[in-house]
């Protein structure tokens, strides 16, 4: 089972700062679909209020990213996502002013700076520490957006026509209940977890439940790619041998001790335990398939019919007899 | 770096011909700076503490900002040590950025007078510095009155302006070229 949810994009009304009620404050999103020909404008650059051509365009990045009243994290894209509409506007509209405003530039990776560099050269005008403190709509329709501009040392402040907002990457709606039904963990975020960052990055802590693109964390299109092919690649290896190994410290059910009370049933963060017929009676029984060695069950068992194999009852009360000895 | 009282720089004032013209007369490679900082890190104007060092000029000509950097004075502060020509990682050259700016202010009769004052005496006597009464200071150390260049040459003087009214210099000078 592979989960490959995708993402959510931050929607532009949880920021009363920026004007959000203003049809000429967009999300990247919604930018995005401005600029391509399939889109509703049929790919000719519009403000959304009157229709008419913008001359003044600001972008602001981190918008709900690295910000602990929504998400301390940083998404990831925006920085170059808002560099590829600066470099399609100044190609296609070179007459354009076009600011953008970043906390700081990341364009972490190959080929990525020079997209920066490039990006500049072409006349896109980068503010640099000046996340924006307010985006307002003035009476004669346009926004007036304040920043600060950290290599000018001095507030700066704009007239702007559009606004496009670079939102954060968020969780998909649902994904919490998703990864129960699956046993599979979240994180603080919200986003699904792996086992290990950097040993096990796919693996879920459920058996067989893989994670691969956003739905693990924000990330771009070739991490994405990366991600889900050896999300394949782990689930073939799984499969292909035809049988699985697992764990030598697993529980297992002592099924004559068992008296069906079904307490481990919903105890099991795995759902490895289920009831099924043994001599005419509902008994508890454990996949080893499933189980991850936890615990919970043997030690919640009011009858004792469940033994963690490697902790046993009897093997814990010596450790402890001997640590008091000692 | 003030306006009307309230220390707010308006984006809106950005002069596209300003960068250009910028481009054109010595700042190539102006809009790929990353504003790494290390040309201000060498700069002795930044160290000396001026507040519109080398960085800052060419971020704020990368923003067009025509008024602001021709009322500050800053750029005629540079010693051209080309200390940041050397450590310039993206190799744009900042002192041909400074370079441009002067001849920017300059075409915008924007430069501080004594620049002026330089080259009226680059014309009239073949020297950008001369100082008033150096022939007496002279003649007291036992030297000729007037050091032994354009100056003690009527002729080749009369030369060099030629050459010099054939220059740049003929549409910039505040003062007549005769």
């Amino acid at each position: 089972m592979i989960i490959a949810t995708g993402f959510k994009p931050m929607s532009k009304d949880h920021f009363k700062e920026y004007s959000p009620q203003s049809p000429d404050v967009i999300t990247s999103m919604e930018f995005e679909r401005i600029l391509s020909s399939t889109g509703p404008t049929g790919g000719e650059l519009k403000r959304p209020s009157d229709g008419t051509k913008p001359k003044n365009i600001a972008m602001i990045s981190c918008v709900g990213s690295r910000d602990e009243r929504h998400h301390s994290y940083c998404s990831k894209v925006c920085c170059m996502y808002m560099l590829k509409h600066a470099r399609i506007l100044k190609e296609k509209y070179p007459y354009i002013n076009l600011y953008l405003f970043f906390i700081d530039v990341r364009t972490a990776g190959k080929d990525f700076e020079e997209f920066y560099v490039y990006t500049k050269g072409l006349g896109a005008k980068i503010i640099r520490g000046g996340r924006v403190s307010s985006v307002d709509e003035k009476p004669n329709g346009k926004l007036r957006v304040r920043g600060f501009d950290v290599d000018l040392g001095s507030p700066v402040e704009l007239e702007a026509d559009l606004v496009v907002l670079a939102t954060a990457i968020e969780p998909p709606d649902g994904v919490d209940e998703l990864g129960r039904q699956f046993s599979a963990t979240c994180g603080r975020e919200g986003f699904l977890r792996e086992v290990h960052t950097k040993l096990f990055p796919v693996e879920t802590s459920a058996k067989g439940v893989l994670i691969a693109g956003c739905v693990q964390g924000p990330k771009d299109i070739p991490e994405s790619i990366a991600q889900s092919r050896a999300a394949a690649a782990s689930a073939a290896s799984l499969i292909i041998p035809g049988k699985i190994k697992f764990e030598a410290i697993v529980s297992e059910v002592d099924k004559d001790k068992c008296s069906s009370c079904g307490v481990c049933v919903p105890l099991c963060p795995y759902n490895a335990i289920k009831l099924e017929t043994y001599k005419d009676k509902e008994k508890a029984k454990i996949e080893a398939a499933l189980c991850a060695g936890c615990g919970v069950c043997a030690s919640a068992c009011p009858s004792r019919a469940i033994t963690f194999h490697g902790f046993t009852t009897e093997q814990i009360l010596e450790q402890i007899s001997a640590l008091v000895e000692a | 770096m003030e306006e009307s009282g309230v220390n707010v720089i308006n984006l809106n004032q950005c002069d596209e011909e300003f960068i250009k013209y910028l481009e054109k007369f010595g700042a190539h490679s102006l809009k790929e700076c990353i504003q790494c900082g290390k040309c201000a890190s060498t700069c002795p104007m930044a160290l000396a503490g001026l507040d519109f060092y080398i960085k800052r000029i060419i971020h704020a000509a990368t923003l067009g900002l025509k008024e602001i950097l021709l009322e500050d004075s800053s750029v005629w502060g540079c010693q051209s040590c080309n200390r940041c020509v050397e450590v310039c990682p993206m190799d744009i050259k900042p002192y041909e950025i400074i370079q441009a700016v002067r001849r920017a202010a300059v075409r915008d009769e924007s430069c501080p007078a004594n620049t002026y004052e330089g080259l009226r005496n680059l014309y009239k006597n073949g020297h950008a510095v001369f100082p008033k009464g150096f022939e007496e200071r002279r003649k007291k150390v036992g030297l000729p009155e007037k050091p032994p260049t354009l100056t003690s040459h009527e002729e080749l003087k009369k030369k060099f302006q030629e050459i010099l009214k054939q220059t740049s210099l003929a549409d910039v000078a505040p003062f007549k070229l005769d």
